[in-house]
């Protein structure tokens, strides 16, 4: 049976296809579909600055336009393009002004100073919660991401931002049960990706506590 | 971190819905940003695009001309055949043509290459390349590059030289790629460089060149190089036109008949060769270099040389002033 993700990656390959033939609806497609979610990409990566976070996905689809013909189609065009996102942010975090301004020392992270607050505070006061519940706020939002952003918009229309079927379906422009057959494909294709970073996040928090 | 049950009933609509009750809009970025970004990204597309039909049309003309001589020919031998841009003038040290699966094939003084052609200098080698577009080509050590169309070449490695010997009045330009930028003169003589893979370096001796950078664009003229560093600002300063950094040019001379040439010829071939300033001291030094003609003396191929051995014939001084590139000569 041929999953969803590997369909997506056929559409994807026509769409590069049309990019480079310069049909002008695939740009606006390529783009609104991806400047967002790179953005968004960016934005954990460079500590929540939004402006280097726009400038990082900016550079990052120009630097796309540049490589369109080295895409294979093999893996997502968005994974293709966070690669690209990724060296971005790397270079951008080597000019030495931003370094300074970006540089996240150890003991400042949230996350180390959430634990070495934890030692001292009462478990009633323990931040470990709070910390959790935000990973879990942006692990449904990376896994939004990483589907087709068509699918992520829908479930974060209907179960996030409260939108009924109707409204989505208005939205979209398609039938009600158009709009119903693809939150249904959505809310599938997100358990699959959801379910998958669930277990390599656990997979890797065993590796870290057998290491020590 | 909550998990999803496999099924798809009601139970997984429940634990979606439960799932994303903590959950917040995912953060967008600004309308003004996107909106930048939308039309600063276009561009490149657009650009992109248009580069693309550029190199199809040029590729379609070209194979258009070798299917034509192809035709004509009753046992064809492609390599023969295949229009000629340019002839290697002069060659110093290993130099190949790059063929298919990397194969190199090693080339000599006179070898032709053709569009689609790859040649590759080794460690110590130059070499020069009679242009067939007019102008003298030459490629530094450790250097790689194809050769496009009759009048573009990628740079894909390494340093070259272009001097458009612009008193040709059907001298063209030329255009030179590079994964950093597109660099596109007139009349000039210019060194283009790619250092470390990561930046796009432009020296101009003469004329003015363009830069076209992924992120950024600018203009080089006479004494001025301009660098391309990914998406930094460009960085550009004065440099002599002359020196060091321009000594590998001259090393690679094409060779010149002298034949006829006065003395002043000759110094003006050195004076371009190397980016050194020649002036006589005297009007009457003037007079006798242009009066006395070269004869008897071989081809040149090392402007330092030719200096002294032109200076003698015409029993000239020559004084090299030292630290702004200017060559004295004096009777």
């Amino acid at each position: 049976m041929i999953s969803v993700l590997m369909i997506v990656h056929m559409e994807d390959k026509r769409l590069v296809k049309r990019l480079l033939a310069g049909d002008e609806r695939a740009f606006e497609g390529f783009f609104e579909e991806n400047f967002a979610r790179l953005y968004r990409f960016a934005l954990s990566r460079l500590g929540g600055d939004d402006a280097l976070a726009q400038e990082a996905a900016q550079r990052s689809l120009i630097r796309a336009i540049d490589r369109l013909h080295t895409y294979r189609a093999e893996a997502a065009l968005f994974t293709w393009l966070c690669t690209i996102c990724r060296n971005q942010i790397i270079d951008m975090q080597r000019s030495d002004a931003r370094r300074d301004k970006h540089v996240v020392l150890t003991e400042d992270h949230p996350h180390i100073q959430a634990m070495v607050e934890a030692i001292a505070a009462p478990v009633a006061e323990s931040p470990d919660a709070e910390y959790q519940r935000r990973e879990s706020i942006r692990l449904i939002q990376v896994a939004l991401d990483k589907l087709p952003a068509r699918y992520g918009n829908v479930l974060e229309w209907k179960y996030i931002e409260g939108y009924s079927v109707v409204e989505i379906a208005a939205k979209l422009d398609v039938g009600r049960e158009a709009a119903q057959s693809l939150i249904a494909r959505a809310k599938r294709a997100f358990a699959d990706v959801y379910g998958t970073l669930v277990e390599g996040l656990k997979m890797t928090t065993q590796s870290v506590t057998h290491h020590e | 971190m909550s998990e999803l049950p496999n099924n798809q009933g009601h139970e997984s609509e429940a634990a979606i819905e439960a799932l994303f009750a903590e959950a917040e809009p995912r953060p967008v970025p600004s309308p003004d940003a996107t909106l930048l970004a939308k039309k600063v990204v276009r561009e490149a597309w657009e650009k992109r695009v248009r580069r693309k039909r550029t190199l199809r049309r040029v590729a379609v003309a070209a194979s258009i001309a070798v299917a034509t001589m192809l035709a004509i020919q009753l046992q064809p031998t492609p390599s023969a055949t295949l229009p000629q841009f340019a002839v290697v003038e002069r060659l110093d040290g290993v130099a190949s043509k790059v063929g298919d699966n990397g194969r190199l094939d090693r080339i000599g003084t006179g070898a032709a290459i053709r569009i689609g052609e790859t040649i590759r200098t080794e460690y110590s080698a130059g070499l020069a390349l009679d242009w067939h577009q007019g102008g003298s080509l030459r490629l530094d050590e450790h250097s790689e590059i194809v050769f496009v169309a009759d009048n573009e070449i990628k740079l894909n490695s390494g340093r070259i030289y272009y001097d458009s010997k612009n008193d040709r009045v059907d001298a063209h330009s030329l255009l030179v790629r590079t994964e950093l930028g597109v660099v596109e003169h007139r009349g000039t003589q210019f060194m283009t460089e790619i250092r470390d893979s990561d930046a796009l370096s432009v020296s101009v001796r003469e004329g003015e060149v363009s830069i076209n950078g992924r992120y950024h664009q600018a203009v080089a003229e006479a004494g001025q190089q301009v660098i391309l560093r990914g998406n930094r600002r460009p960085e550009e300063r004065r440099i002599n036109t002359y020196g060091a950094d321009w000594e590998w040019i001259a090393s690679v001379s094409p060779s010149v008949d002298t034949t006829g040439m006065s003395i002043h010829d000759v110094l003006m071939w050195v004076q371009k060769e190397t980016g050194l300033t020649i002036r006589y001291e005297t009007e009457a030094a003037r007079k006798e270099a242009i009066r006395v003609v070269v004869s008897g003396m071989d081809e040149i191929d090392n402007p330092m040389v030719a200096l002294r051995n032109a200076a003698a014939i015409a029993d000239l001084m020559v004084n090299r002033e030292e630290g702004n590139g200017v060559i004295r000569i004096s009777l």
